[in-house]
């Protein structure tokens, strides 16, 4: 039991201080991750590095058919997925390496530990595609009808990528040969997300309304997912 | 965490799937049957279901292009235009699938999917 | 100890009693018989006679699907109540699971290969039974590298259940969504199937289950023997 539920241990007068520690907790991890990330900036710089990267490396090779729709979402996604598997999965990694895992597993109820890594995750994304589209858009060419409709597939697809990428990474935390793996096991999990958010950017650059259909798909995955995450991360966090 | 929550948890997750099941049968490239639909729809592709018409089929060799009628259940014929090999069990096919835009009076096809009388049983 | 005593008759709980094993092994011999000299070659087909695999084809995938829900089964069940034999159980349903799906793909090349000219087109069901191999493969990747034997039956079982989840949409979704040269319609529709092959196929996934079944208990008994044995070494 961790020292949050400890302490509320009256379940009348703190029902309602329960649910705002379950939050603060989850603040806490991900104030925690974000101070220590910017601190050292090295799995910001490190993606990044790889997303820029292979952005140019694609563009170079391929300016007169990726600017076609749906070579473009193809691309630019592959490119976030791959900076996504080499990135997300240090949320969990470094607390296992730092050994500071067990001291979290006492602070924190589990649930708001994965809440918060989540957020971490998906701000990490989010960050990377600020970058990364802009330029990669601006690299080969691309005509982009809707710029709202692709803010929107990218958050969503970044949401969808995000819930199944944390939850691989807490299960290849404690594993050996992290990196191969955690690449080996997110992907039967992501290529949903994937696919239908490659097609939505390809609907949202075309300025079609196709991209509404696109976004509910993920969001029905999202939430099948993350209620499937909730329920088991607690297996695979416990020690 | 208690029971119910886990019962909970798991309506959640078969509401999120029925609405995703849902969704993906909505999703799926209109599957057309009658000429007349198909000529109606010009803005995006289609897939259109008939049986071929095998003494208008022509294959150019040269321009490695292959235009043949499909029939439909009213008895309505609609042009294909298919730009590739000419598919190994064309002539043996009864029907087929096409999927491509409908210009002006015949379907540009991009994809040609045929369905043979394959049934398993003895001749 | 001796030879694993699998008949049941020092008084141990048998895996299979005699009579059934020898049933077994007659029913799979008459199917194969069967499958060759009575099932007539089917008509239409490039090659009419090949058509025969689809005897032993369907009854892999449908057992390699089996075994993969029998396998989540059990991951809920280690996950509900901690014994290790669920845990066992999970993991000998899924490499049963995984040694079918293997099978299942190798007779469909065979036949996509006599029939239409290449093993492999990218075909939906090719599509779907090569990501159910890569859910395998990841599956038993993960169990492969965690050490400590609880804390591997924890999070396998949770990436059984997570993978389950995102199944049908692998399985049965991408399928429906592209056309593919996999005889559609053969199968299922009315009258596609003569009364031989009907039989012969019925008869083939009833053998199949009942050996994978088989197999499933020989893995399990070998398992808890294994665990047995690794309790007393360390006593």
């Amino acid at each position: 039991m961790s020292a949050v539920e400890l302490a509320g241990s009256d379940a009348e007068t703190t029902a309602k201080p329960a649910w705002a520690a379950f939050a603060r907790s989850a603040w806490a991890v991900l104030a925690k991750d974000a101070r220590c990330e910017l601190r050292t900036r090295h799995a910001l710089g490190a993606v990044l590095l790889f997303a820029v990267t292979s952005t140019v490396a694609v563009s170079f090779t391929l300016t007169a058919w990726g600017s076609k729709g749906p070579v473009a979402a193809a691309l630019v996604w592959l490119v976030i997925y791959f900076s996504a598997m080499s990135g997300l999965s240090r949320v969990f990694v470094r607390e296992q390496e730092t050994h500071t895992a067990p001291l979290l597993r006492l602070a924190a109820p589990p649930n708001a530990v994965y809440l918060g890594k989540l957020a971490f995750n998906l701000a990490l994304m989010l960050a990377i595609e600020v970058v990364t589209v802009p330029l990669f858009v601006l690299l080969m060419g691309c005509r982009v009808a809707s710029w709202g409709s692709v803010i929107c597939i990218l958050i969503m697809g970044s949401l969808g990528l995000s819930v199944g990428a944390t939850t691989s990474a807490a299960m290849v935390a404690r594993a050996r040969a992290r990196g191969a793996l955690y690449a080996a096991i997110s992907f039967p999990l992501l290529i949903p997300v994937l696919a239908v958010a490659v097609l939505g950017t390809e609907a949202a650059m075309a300025g079609s309304s196709a991209v509404a259909q696109d976004l509910r798909l993920i969001l029905y995955y999202v939430g099948a997912v993350l209620t499937a995450s909730l329920m088991l991360f607690r297996f695979i966090w416990e020690d | 965490m208690s029971k119910w929550m886990y019962v909970l948890g798991a309506a959640l997750i078969a509401g999120f799937a029925a609405l995703g099941m849902m969704e993906m049968i909505k999703a799926q490239t209109p599957y057309v049957t009658l000429v007349s639909e198909a000529k109606s729809i010009k803005d995006r592709p289609i897939q259109f279901m008939g049986s071929i018409v095998h003494e208008k089929t022509r294959y150019d060799d040269n321009a490695d292009e292959l235009v043949f009628q499909l029939r439909d259940g009213k008895g309505d014929t609609i042009r294909v235009r298919y730009k590739g090999i000419k598919p190994a069990n064309f002539d043996g096919a009864d029907r087929a699938v096409v999927r491509g835009n409908c210009y002006g009076n015949e379907i540009v096809a991009d994809q040609v999917l045929l369905k043979c009388p394959s049934k398993y049983r003895g001749k | 100890m001796g030879r694993l005593d699998t008949s049941g008759a020092s008084g141990e709980r048998a895996i299979m009693p005699v009579p059934l094993q020898i049933g077994l092994g007659a029913w799979i011999t008459g199917v194969i018989l069967a499958a060759f000299l009575w099932v007539p070659p089917a008509a239409g087909f490039a090659a009419p006679e090949a058509a025969r695999i689809v005897v032993f084809h369907v009854p892999c995938a449908m057992v390699a699907v089996v075994a993969y829900l029998v396998s989540t089964a059990y991951a809920i069940a280690y996950l509900a109540r901690r014994s290790a034999s669920s845990d066992a159980k999970s993991a000998a349903s899924a490499g049963l699971g995984f040694l079918f799906t293997v099978l299942a793909t190798v007779t469909g090349m065979v036949f996509a290969q006599v029939q239409w000219g290449s093993a492999w087109n990218w075909d939906p069901r090719e599509t779907s039974i090569l990501m159910l191999m890569i859910v395998y493969a990841a599956y038993f990747a993960l169990r492969g590298a965690i050490p400590g034997s609880v804390a591997r039956a924890r999070i396998s079982a949770s990436y059984n259940v997570l993978a389950c989840l995102v199944m049908p949409y692998l399985v049965f979704v991408m399928p429906r969504l592209m056309g593919g040269l996999h005889p559609t319609g053969t199968l299922s529709g009315p009258g596609a199937l003569s009364t031989e092959y009907r039989v012969v196929l019925a008869c083939a996934m009833l053998g199949f289950v009942w050996l994978y079944v088989w197999m499933l208990r020989i893995q399990v008994r070998l398992a808890e023997c294994e665990a047995a044995r690794g309790r007393k070494k360390s006593v």
